[in-house]
């Protein structure tokens, strides 16, 4: 455990290192604070975000709105998931409407929930768009790798479905669906910033990227950046052990 | 009950017409080679497996003891059994008749294989389904397991008196818990013994000249 902790720590730093190397060469080689700004006028710009009440707010508008988008999509992609398994009908209904939604032009879709909805819920329906068809494929791919013996011991028995489905079916699939969750948190982290930038939403981190580029405040925008990646990289990581613990206590 | 099934896997025929009678409160067992078509037969009588013929008398309900325990890994001993439907009293009744009650809260990964399959055994008995379905479930225990679990099954049976389908290649296991024996070759129905009735479980490595009749007709094919 120790030596997994310390080989963590030891690849972060060393991720670290790379990311500022490869910033440093990019800030000497463009030579122009305009296009990649010091590493540190971005802290400083960093830290002067971090004492404001309203950046605080945003952050906690685009949390909120990617917990939403990411937890409406995890309900419903586990709900049609679940039945899709024990309906296999209802599942080829279900997949098609998720090839749909993932041929979808996102920032097409960003724009008419903007004149439908306003800026506000636009970037929650976007997220959600994305969000849905993958975390339907990778819960059904999940649930698919449940024992089939079980399946069938389940069968003879003739146990009821709503038993199967939360005693057997969804026991079996969290730890891979969780893991899987995750990633698709994050990237719905991703998808909400990017709809906000799109929109211009108002007093949140999207929002705010949108105004620093449109005054030209290039260290502000890249330490708006970093804030959304080391938020990215949080939620996954939390995402992760929650996968963890739940699988110690399935398997 | 009766079955008469014919079943194919692809271009290959298990049963063709395969008749079998079950009388009501017998243990039958089914012996034959690897391949021969016992556990589908099983299945069969499950309605796990689809075939075209019919059954009478076949009930929708059936208890099966599978060759591995299935047990859910995620619920206790307890909630296992609780899982086909069982009530608290009745769990507690049987963990007791099988020695399990000390182990009630404890999961699958927690008992041995021998405890497992115990728990698997109590789960039939505990469906109140009037057929019990055996797929050779002593196989891949050593002796002195298969004699104690073959005494759990036989204790339960003497209680309980449910019809039971036992599925074995080991002529001693349906020496020890068998009222009668059909032994299936491609198929097809080879030759049936019929055994005293003495007390089950038999006292295992007895019943020379039976096993002697049995094997020899083995080896005839």
């Amino acid at each position: 455990m120790k030596k997994t902790l310390l080989k963590n720590g030891i690849q972060a730093v060393v991720l670290l290192a790379l990311v500022l190397g490869v910033w440093a060469i990019a800030y000497f080689a463009a030579g122009n604070e305009l296009l990649v700004p010091a590493f540190s006028n971005c802290m400083k710009e960093l830290l002067g975000l971090l004492t404001q009440g309203g950046f605080w707010q945003s952050v906690g508008n685009t949390l909120l709105r990617t917990l939403l988008a990411f937890g409406i999509a995890l309900v419903l992609a586990v709900i049609f998931a679940v039945l899709a398994c024990v309906y296999p009908k209802i599942g080829r209904g279900v997949s098609l409407l998720a090839s749909v939604f993932r041929t979808l032009p996102t920032l097409a879709v960003a724009l008419i929930l903007l004149v439908w909805w306003g800026a506000d819920d636009a970037p929650v329906a976007v997220a959600f768009l994305s969000l849905f068809p993958m975390l339907y494929t990778g819960i059904l791919a999940a649930l698919s790798q449940v024992d089939g013996e079980l399946i069938e011991m389940s069968r003879v028995y003739k146990v009821p479905v709503k038993k199967r489905i939360t005693r057997l079916y969804l026991p079996s699939a969290a730890p891979y669906a969780l893991r899987e969750a995750g990633s698709a948190a994050a990237f719905a982290l991703k998808l909400v910033v990017s709809a906000e930038v799109l929109v211009n939403t108002y007093k949140s981190l999207g929002g705010m990227m949108q105004e620093a580029r449109i005054y030209l405040d290039i260290p502000v925008l890249f330490a708006l950046v970093c804030v959304t990646t080391v938020l990215g990289v949080a939620i996954e990581l939390a995402c992760g052990l929650i996968a963890r613990a739940v699988e110690r206590r399935v398997k | 009950m009766k079955i008469c099934a014919s079943k194919s896997y692809g271009s290959k025929t298990v049963f063709e017409n395969f008749a079998l009678d079950i009388k009501d409160g017998e243990i039958l067992c089914v012996l034959g080679r690897s391949g021969s078509g016992k556990t589908t037969l099983l299945n069969i009588l499950a309605g796990l497996t689809e075939f075209s013929g019919q059954t009478e008398g076949v009930p929708e309900r059936v208890g099966y003891i599978f060759q591995e325990p299935r047990l859910l890994p995620n619920l206790t001993v307890a909630e296992n059994l609780a899982y086909i439907g069982a009530a608290n009293a009745e769990i507690d009744e049987i963990l007791r008749k099988t020695e399990l009650l000390g182990l009630k809260d404890k999961r699958p990964k927690e008992l041995s294989g021998g405890e497992k399959q115990r728990v698997s055994i109590a789960r039939a008995f505990l469906s109140d389904a009037p057929l019990l379905l055996l797929d050779e479930p002593f196989s891949s225990l050593d002796t002195a397991l298969k004699i104690r679990l073959s005494r759990v099954f036989a204790e339960l049976w003497q209680e309980k008196k449910r019809t039971a389908v036992f599925v074995t290649h080991d002529i001693e296991e349906a020496w020890m818990l068998a009222h009668r024996i059909v032994m299936i070759e491609d198929g097809e129905i080879s030759a049936e013994f019929r055994l005293d009735d003495s007390a089950l479980p038999r006292e295992y490595g007895a019943g020379a000249e039976l096993k002697r009749k049995v094997i020899s007709e083995m080896l005839k094919k």
